[in-house]
């Protein structure tokens, strides 16, 4: 059932990197509180167009529309004030911050000195940090720990955690459950399903067709830089949509 | 049994969150040592000397830690740290009053630094390379310009006393101005979101960027304050020497680099603080120091230092590996 | 009680001999600690020899007499006037017996040398003087080493006793170094009133990049045909240019300073002379007459100039052995 307001919409980007083509003209809307799949084989495009929805790299052409209006997305800063949060497979976290610092990373509470310099609100980071990740969850022993000691299910926990405070609207997921555990998978998955309950929308892109199937309403299917494929979850199955992939071929 | 294993988690809990304890470790070690071997280590005079020593060094090395947090290594401090001293003695000589002259010093170090966070940041290149390139470079241009011939001063100033004159007998007031550096800097590390910003360009620049920080304005700011600190470190030694030579802060940059990466900061960027450096500091200057008041035979003074510090970076590996079991 | 006074006529005794025995030892045999600190040190062949007078100085005076003299010798492998203070800080801090010390930045061993002095710690300059006036330099004992200035004199006027050259240059590799200014004046000044064009030529301490830097001079002066080179490092590359170009005989060179490189390059004929400041000797009478000061009070009237020596073809093989062994 596609609604008309829509959370994001993007008309006819196209992007291309030196001598190759990375997107050509894709439409893709996720609509509210809606968790989208993204998928494609490699080099289908999928890096990018998140790159491009969360403003890291700009469109060469194409329309993007967020809540209704138009908006053009030329900085990572300005997609996370509009509330586009990326966790990323390997960008999420810095490894070697505590949890506490990364939590509040670009976002810091601060108290004025001096009326004149800011200054780490330290003890609220600190409470605000544990107490964040609880609600969703997420025990964590001292929020003073380096991310590095925690496990791949984790770090992906606590970005989710992080957008979620934060008041993001649309999670934007790359590869969340690549490099994972069976158990850990099904707990990021899990947080991916609170979150859409707690009102975000979620893009999820993965190369694991089941991970995906078992939590999105929609699948957008890109292979080669175009869209071939745009199914609601009724409209088809996983082996499907892997056959799509695998094979190249849009079912009418 | 269980009281040994929480205090072996505390313990590592500590060496964890706070790098800088392996240095003050082996800092300790060796001051015990020469504490048998040096005649009168334990003088005033020894440990003002020391602080004299460590204070220069460690105003340069407090810059090389905060630029290196971020990612970057600056090699052109040396050089940067013999403009300013030039800069400073030259319009000194000149007539023009100390205050702008030391202005001007900052002012050029300002330059440089700059210059080489523009080059490393707009034209991606490694800033082991660039600063490089800028060290030469400016050590160039400062014995092109001088011929090769110090320029000494032979007034006295209160400016001048109040960079690097004595107080309490023995110990110089270059000590005050270090801890001072120290602080600000360290503050600014730990206690403020720029602090923060700087750890998340050098831990992970990339995800620094896609978080919303604008990684290239952070390093060029911090390859900015990197070299005022050592043009101001420049200035300090003048100020107590009364003389620059060209050839003034010449392998001064490996000196701090090795200060630096005692106490616990790492090479790769995102990790470190301001009071390793410090314990690295005085580190560096106590072995001098007291190889010399040992009786050290000189062939082997180089040699003692370069061993000194292989054990002491090894000790902190060690130390930090064991914390993160 | 009987016990209890023999116990305490015994420990009388004994303490009795011990303080005779210490007193004894502190009379007869004393420990006397010098510093020798300069602003050049190992990987100079030149200063190896200072070293090696300091050593050899410090030894026989432990040998041949009841006393013990250590004297510790302290340079950086590279030029740096700020580890010479540096270590000059730290020498004083132990407050030795005395300390021979390089005068090469007067500016900056002023205060710590003035304080030194001042504390009561006999300081002799070596090497390199305090150029200013009596009244205004810093109030050493006095000094042991070369004059500058007049060997580079002598140095130009060998070269004149030759042939009057067209035009010369002075191979200089420690810029702003005062001795090394000061020979390269002398030599100048003295070419000039003579009227041959002269000038520096700054060579520094890498011998590749001397030897392009000889090769760029020479490809704008062609018409060189004499060098003086002011130290050992800048003399081998040098000899070295001069063979590789084969200019040996067509260009004088006059050089400062002994090496193997330069005594062998005098018997073969490509190096007219070299100068010497016998600086063995400024490594070696510093620890003896501290340790004559600071024993019996005797105190030279005057400096002492070790140079400058000429080795040239006349007594090159006489030395050259010497040279070997690291005495020249």
């Amino acid at each position: 059932m596609k609604k008309d307001d829509f959370l994001i919409k993007m008309k006819g980007i196209s992007k291309r990197f030196g001598t190759v083509q990375s997107l050509k003209d894709v439409d893709f809307t996720v609509g509210h509180q809606e968790v989208v799949g993204l998928v494609g084989d490699n080099g289908a495009g999928k890096s990018t167009l998140i790159k491009i929805l969360t403003g890291v790299h700009v469109p060469d052409k194409g329309e993007f529309y967020f809540e209704g209006k138009k908006e053009c997305i030329d900085s990572p800063k300005k997609a996370r004030d509009m509330g586009i949060e990326t966790v990323y497979q390997h960008l999420a976290l810095i490894d070697l911050m505590s949890i506490a610092r990364n939590f509040f990373l670009g976002r810091e509470p601060v108290k004025k000195f001096a009326k004149v310099i800011d200054f780490l609100d330290s003890k609220k980071i600190d409470k605000v940090a544990k107490e964040a990740l609880k609600e969703i969850g997420i025990n964590i022993r001292s929020v003073d720990e380096e991310v590095s000691l925690l496990s791949g299910g984790e770090r992906q926990a606590i970005a989710i955690g992080r957008a979620i405070y934060f008041g993001a609207k649309l999670l934007v997921l790359d590869e969340p459950t690549a490099a994972l555990s069976i158990k850990e998978s099904q707990k990021v998955l899990d947080y991916v399903t609170d979150a859409r309950k707690r009102g975000l929308s979620v893009v999820f892109i993965t190369h694991n067709i089941y991970h995906v199937y078992s939590i999105a309403d929609r699948f957008t299917i890109l292979e080669h830089g175009e869209k071939v494929g745009d199914f609601n979850k009724d409209e088809v199955s996983a082996e499907d949509i892997i056959k799509i992939v695998r094979d190249g071929k849009a079912r009418v | 049994m269980k009281d040994k294993s929480k205090f072996n988690s505390s313990m590592a809990l500590l060496f964890r969150t706070h790098p800088e304890f392996g240095a003050l470790v082996a800092l300790v070690l060796i001051f015990v040592v020469f504490c048998f071997t040096a005649t009168r280590f334990l003088s005033f005079e020894s440990l003002a000397g020391i602080l004299t020593v460590a204070s220069e060094l460690g105003i340069v090395a407090a810059g090389i830690t905060f630029l290196m947090i971020t990612g970057e290594f600056d090699l052109s401090v040396g050089s940067t740290f013999g403009v300013s001293a030039m800069t400073l003695a030259i319009t000194a000589n000149a007539g023009i009053p100390l205050g702008i002259g030391f202005f001007l010093a900052l002012a050029a170090a300002f330059f440089i630094g700059l210059v080489n966070g523009i080059i490393t940041v707009k034209y991606k290149i490694p800033s082991f390379i660039t600063t490089l390139g800028t060290m030469m470079l400016w050590r160039g241009i400062l014995l092109a310009i001088t011929g090769g011939f110090a320029v000494r001063y032979w007034g006295t100033s209160s400016f001048l006393r109040g960079l690097n004159g004595h107080f309490l007998g023995e110990f110089r007031t270059s000590t005050i101005w270090f801890f001072v550096v120290i602080f600000v800097v360290n503050t600014i590390l730990s206690k403020t979101p720029y602090g923060n910003s700087t750890y998340a360009t050098g831990g992970n620049k990339e995800a620094a960027r896609v978080l919303g920080i604008s990684v290239d304005k952070v390093k060029i700011t911090n390859f900015v304050i990197c070299a005022m600190l050592a043009g101001l470190a420049g200035c300090i030694q003048f100020a107590r020497f009364n003389s620059v030579d060209p050839l003034r802060g010449t392998g001064m940059e490996l000196e701090a680099i090795a200060a630096v990466v005692v106490g616990g900061t790492l090479m790769s960027g995102g990790y470190g603080n301001l009071i390793g450096t410090l314990f690295g500091v005085l580190l560096m200057g106590m072995v001098r120091s007291g190889l010399i008041m040992s009786g050290a035979p000189a062939y082997w003074y180089q040699a003692f230092i370069g061993i000194i510090l292989i054990l002491a970076v090894v000790t902190n590996t060690k130390l930090k590996r064991w914390a993160l079991k | 009680m009987k016990s209890t006074l023999k116990s305490r006529i015994a420990l009388m005794f004994i303490l009795v001999c011990l303080t005779a025995f210490l007193f004894g030892a502190i009379v007869e045999a004393e420990t006397f600690n010098f510093y020798v600190v300069s602003h050049g040190g190992p990987g100079d062949p030149f200063w190896g020899a200072v070293m090696n007078g300091t050593k050899d100085a410090a030894a026989a005076l432990t040998k041949g007499t009841d006393d013990t003299v250590n004297a510790t010798y302290c340079g950086p492998a590279k030029y740096s006037v700020e580890e010479l203070v540096n270590m000059l800080n730290s020498a004083i801090a132990t407050k030795p017996d005395g300390i021979a010390v390089t005068i090469t930045d007067p500016a900056a061993l002023d205060a710590p040398l003035r304080k030194a002095i001042a504390a009561g710690i006999p300081v002799i300059a070596i090497n390199v003087p305090d150029p200013r006036p009596e009244a205004e330099r810093i109030p050493y004992l006095f000094y042991v080493g070369g004059d500058e200035y007049l060997s580079g004199v002598k140095a130009a006027k060998r070269i004149l006793e030759v042939r009057k050259p067209k035009h010369a240059f002075v191979a200089i590799h420690e810029i702003g170094h005062v001795g090394l200014e000061l020979r390269a004046k002398g030599f100048i000044e003295v070419m000039a009133a003579n009227g041959v064009s002269a000038e520096k030529v700054a060579t520094y301490l890498d011998p590749t990049q001397a030897i392009e830097i000889l090769r760029g001079y020479f490809a704008k002066h062609p018409e060189t045909d004499a060098i003086f080179t002011v130290g050992s490092i800048p003399c081998d590359y040098v000899i070295q240019f001069l063979k590789e170009e084969k200019l040996e005989g067509k260009v004088l060179h006059g050089a400062f300073d002994v090496s193997e490189e330069v005594v062998h390059s005098i018997k073969e004929g490509g190096t007219l002379f070299t100068i010497s400041q016998q600086q063995y000797l400024q490594g070696y009478l510093p620890i003896e007459f501290l340790y004559l000061l600071n024993k019996y009070k005797f105190l030279p009237a005057n400096d002492i100039l070790t140079g400058p020596g000429f080795i040239d073809a006349s007594n090159v093989k006489s030395v050259e052995e010497l040279v070997m062994q690291g005495y020249w």
